[in-house]
């Protein structure tokens, strides 16, 4: 049933610096991770993407969240059920 | 030290937008430590409902897969979150819409807070 899930996320994770990535549904709850995606982190993305949603134009595209850190940077993105969350190293 | 822990844990209900309650228990059901909100249904506070999730835990360890660690319920109003904390129990009680796995985060925020009573438990 999560196959083409799978393979989005397989796909995603070849792409050059990219070291994770998350999938998680409206209720904070992981759909697929692939990498060294943090699963302690699923509520919190769903919740930032929410938050970002918000501030947001509600008629215009929902925002691409970007978290920027020593370690890496995180983009996260909020589509109609889903929540995307990609790592990627600095 | 209740005085503490309860305000601790109305901060961390604060944290989560639409969690209504926070309970700890023994695995009887036996309310150890909770905080409700305005919101809190009644029912899913009271003994009956909190001592189910104890028996629950326990048939779905018998299905072959290990030990049973979390339930979550989704009602038509609202979302029971429940973990096997042996000896303890936790229960949160949030709206429907609130999100889940903010809730599940608190587990680990509650870590801590789990080991001093399990440690008085224990003692009893």
């Amino acid at each position: 049933m999560e196959r083409t899930l799978e393979m989005q996320l397989e796909e995603s994770i070849h792409n050059p610096g990219i070291t994770g990535v998350l999938c998680v549904d409206n209720n904070g709850l992981c759909l697929g991770a692939k990498g060294s995606a943090p699963l302690k982190a699923c509520g919190s993305i769903s919740a930032l993407a929410g938050q970002a949603a918000k501030l947001a134009n509600p008629n215009g595209p929902t925002p691409v969240i970007c978290l920027e850190s020593e370690h890496g940077i995180v983009l996260i993105k909020k589509t109609d059920k889903l929540t995307t969350a990609l790592f990627k190293s600095s | 030290m209740t005085e503490e822990l309860k305000t601790y844990l109305l901060k961390l209900m604060g944290t989560v937008e639409g969690l209504h309650a926070i309970a700890i228990t023994d695995r009887d059901g036996v309310v150890i430590v909770k905080v409700t909100g305005q919101m809190a249904p009644d029912p899913a506070l009271r003994p009956p409902f909190l001592s189910v999730f104890g028996v629950m835990a326990e048939q779905a360890s018998k299905m072959g897969i290990g030990s049973n660690k979390r339930i979550i319920n989704y009602y038509s109003t609202y979302q029971t979150v429940q973990v096997n904390h042996h000896p303890l129990l936790l229960h949160f009680i949030a709206d429907k819409n609130a999100n889940t796995g903010l809730i599940l985060e608190l587990e680990n925020e509650l870590a801590d807070v789990l080991k001093e009573i399990n440690k008085v438990v224990g003692m009893m």
